[in-house]
């Protein structure tokens, strides 16, 4: 596939700490950001640039060159950022990468063809050139330096140059694969000095498929899975194709206050995944015959989030969700716009936030006791039901509940690194016998949703011949090794690790190094201790026949009571 | 006549807020839309005009619905700030309970605010409910 995926609708968490650093000419016409003493980043950051230009100031994605510069891109497939001048700049590391976002402003994302508009391949890389010309039947027969691409009757070439004679011309007859008849009227005085000969894709575009639904391993998953939602087909310029799917995924919302709906408290009238796939096509013959031709589908791994919600204009956060995904020390925000929310005795009430997380279990704390366990209601907008009996403060806050779970280690897979490799399936192993690459093993890694400062232990039971050691590992997306902890592996038995989830944690890695060991994984055990989720919020709970706001001085008014 | 009444609005972040105003509530009825037509006298002339006649325009139909005009009590800045979203919210529903609301249409324009001192402020607006109201028609 030509196609390559250069933005995704990627929201950001900005940290407070702030950098200074300064923009270079890197000397290839790239910009590059030094920082004096370091800059500690590495590849899959992102940064947020505030400079005097433009075109270095927003997020924008970190590629480390070293410990002290690296370039920047607007996304992980992106260009390198070109240098325009010389300057200081500030710049806020994202602390957060999510795809929760809004479903009422645009969810973009940014493809981009290498081969159409522009045939980059055989116009900047092997460029064909026109050794002659002659008259075949009235029509032009060119002979080319060498082969095109794909000689076949009823395609397409284009003659790329600045002349009268550029353009997209269809191939009459094939010669031979450096020789062809295009149908172009012959005339002698043709000069085809400075053309250059590459494919042309008829009928070029890029076919997007968006897929809506809930991911494998939600609750919910079986009644909403992941479908085809919505087909788009975009043709390019030469900087690609900005699309929104917004409107599709704006389908899926019901835009009402259903009490009774199946799922509560999971609220999924209010939420939906997406992620997409692409291909492109293009007219295409057999020699008699105009076919199209389809790639394959590229599915993009990175899974969003919609939300039946809009951020106000000029939100430092754009339209992405992310005060309410992370603020500060709580992973969620009460999505509620009152500082004190006003509930009635005897009457519903109900606050909602943004769960990230599938297969936790919520402890809802009133005042610090429990009120309510909602049993893991899977990730999506989360109303939590209230229905006070006395009036007074309440102060409500959401903690995940401490949980023990074995996590099947069937989807685990090896890395590429160098080092032997791991059998995989339900209790993967691996031996080591001197000599070996390395005397290790390559890294065999799965997928765990981690709540970002969580508190987990992580146990593996293991049965061991021989002796050597370990490496238990948090990974992020990149496979970068956030934290571990080195066991000892001598006689087997079960290996634990403690840690604090960290920002970006996405996957548990093990690895282990030896030069006489064989080792069997035979169980996989994950303890999280109890977390809080959410902001504390304080409502006021007030009897419906007056007003008995807590510890307010009021003053009389004909018959009512005034707050002061 | 004062009615508490018990107030949930969908905000612009996808969740439900609620809101209790039991200050001033007044219902009413507004008129949507009345139907009349004028009386054949040719069929029974001279008696249809003479001094036994009945009417000569008479109402087919009429259209209403219930409303209600509420006066908030005193709000501090933060509520006063929230309550205007009401205006812009697409659900904004009478809470009676879990399983019993009714969907209101807040009419934007009747959105006023009262400063009533440098903390505090009321508001007042007015809303119909979605359905007719009964009648002959």
């Amino acid at each position: 596939v030509g196609v390559t995926l250069i933005r995704r609708p990627i929201g950001h968490k900005l940290s407070e700490t702030q950098l200074e650093g300064t923009i270079y000419d890197n000397g290839a016409g790239d910009a590059v950001v030094y920082v004096a003493g370091g800059h500690s980043l590495s590849d899959g950051d992102y940064v947020y640039i505030e400079s005097d230009f433009d075109s270095y100031n927003g997020y924008k994605y970190v590629d480390a060159v070293s410990y002290d510069y690296f370039k920047i891109k607007n996304s992980e497939e992106g260009d390198p950022i070109l240098w325009v001048q010389d300057t200081e700049v500030t710049m806020y590391v994202s602390a957060l990468n999510h795809g929760w976002q809004g479903v009422h402003t645009p969810v973009v994302y940014e493809l981009k063809s290498d081969i159409f508009p522009v045939n980059e391949a055989e116009e900047e890389y092997n460029p064909n050139v026109i050794d002659s010309f002659e008259n075949y039947g009235g029509n032009v027969q060119l002979n080319l330096d060498h082969a095109i691409s794909d000689p076949t009757a009823l395609t397409w070439i284009e003659l790329v140059g600045d002349g009268e004679l550029a353009g997209n011309y269809q191939i009459m007859a094939v010669l031979q694969p450096w020789s062809v008849v295009i149908d172009m009227a012959y005339d002698a005085t043709y000069d085809f000095t400075g053309y250059v000969v590459v494919k042309h894709y008829k009928n070029y575009c890029i076919n997007v498929n968006i897929y809506a639904g809930y991911e494998s391993g939600h609750r919910w998953e079986a009644r909403q899975p992941f479908e085809l939602a919505g087909t788009l087909k975009l043709i390019p310029d030469a900087n690609g194709v900005k699309f929104s799917i917004h409107e599709i995924l704006r389908g899926y919302m019901k835009i009402r206050n259903n009490l009774t709906l199946d799922t509560l408290p999971n609220n999924t009238d209010f939420h939906i995944s997406f992620y997409i796939g692409y291909s492109e096509s293009y007219d295409d013959s057999d020699g008699g015959n105009i076919t199209t031709f389809t790639s394959s589908e590229t599915e993009d791994t990175f899974i969003g989030h919609a939300v039946n919600a809009m951020m106000p204009f000029k939100s430092e956060d754009g339209p992405f969700m992310s005060p309410y995904v992370s603020s500060g020390e709580f992973l969620a925000r009460w999505l509620t716009l009152f500082d004190r929310p006003v509930a009635v005795v005897g009457y519903f009430f109900d606050l909602s936030f943004i769960n990230q997380y599938s297969g936790i279990n919520l402890l809802v704390m009133v005042n610090g006791e429990l009120n309510q366990t909602i049993t893991n209601p899977g990730s999506g907008v989360i109303r939590v039901p209230f229905e006070f009996e006395a009036s007074g403060e309440n102060c409500v806050q959401v903690y995940a509940g401490a949980s023990e779970a074995s996590l099947s280690m069937s989807g685990f897979v090896n890395d590429d690194t160098v080092g032997e490799t791991w059998s995989t399936g339900a209790s993967p192993s691996v031996t080591l016998n001197f000599p070996v690459t390395d005397n290790n093993s390559k890294i065999l890694y799965g997928d765990y949703n981690f709540i970002v400062g969580g508190s987990y232990t992580i146990t593996v039971f293991t049965t061991v011949g021989g002796s050597g050691s370990g490496s238990i590992r948090v990974l992020d997306d990149d496979l970068n090794t956030l934290d571990f902890d080195i066991i000892v592996l001598v006689g087997g038995g079960d290996k634990s690790f403690s840690f604090t989830a960290p920002s970006g944690a996405s996957k548990i890695g093990f690895s282990v190094s030896g030069t006489s060991l064989s080792i069997t994984l035979s169980d996989l055990r994950i303890t999280l201790e109890s977390t809080e989720i959410t902001e504390r919020i304080c409502i006021d709970v007030i009897e419906e026949c007056g007003e008995t706001f807590n510890n307010e001085l009021r003053i009389t008014d004909g018959e009512d009571l005034r707050r002061v | 006549m004062s009615e508490p009444i018990y107030i949930t609005f969908l905000n612009y972040l996808g969740g439900m807020e609620y809101f209790f105003f039991h200050k001033e509530n007044e219902y009413n009825l507004n008129m949507q839309e009345t139907g009349e037509t004028r009386t054949n006298l040719l069929p029974a002339w001279p008696n249809a005009w003479g001094e036994t006649a009945d009417t000569v325009d008479r109402t087919t139909y009429r259209k209403a619905k219930k409303g209600m005009r509420i006066k908030s009590q005193y709000l501090n800045a933060n509520q006063r700030e929230v309550l205007q979203y009401i205006k812009t919210s697409p659900v904004v529903q009478i809470v009676y309970s879990r399983t019993n609301r009714r969907t209101i249409m807040i009419d934007s324009d009747s959105y006023m605010v009262f400063n009533e001192s440098e903390n505090f402020a009321t508001i007042q607006f007015s809303f119909v409910f979605t359905d007719d109201v009964a009648t002959q028609k």
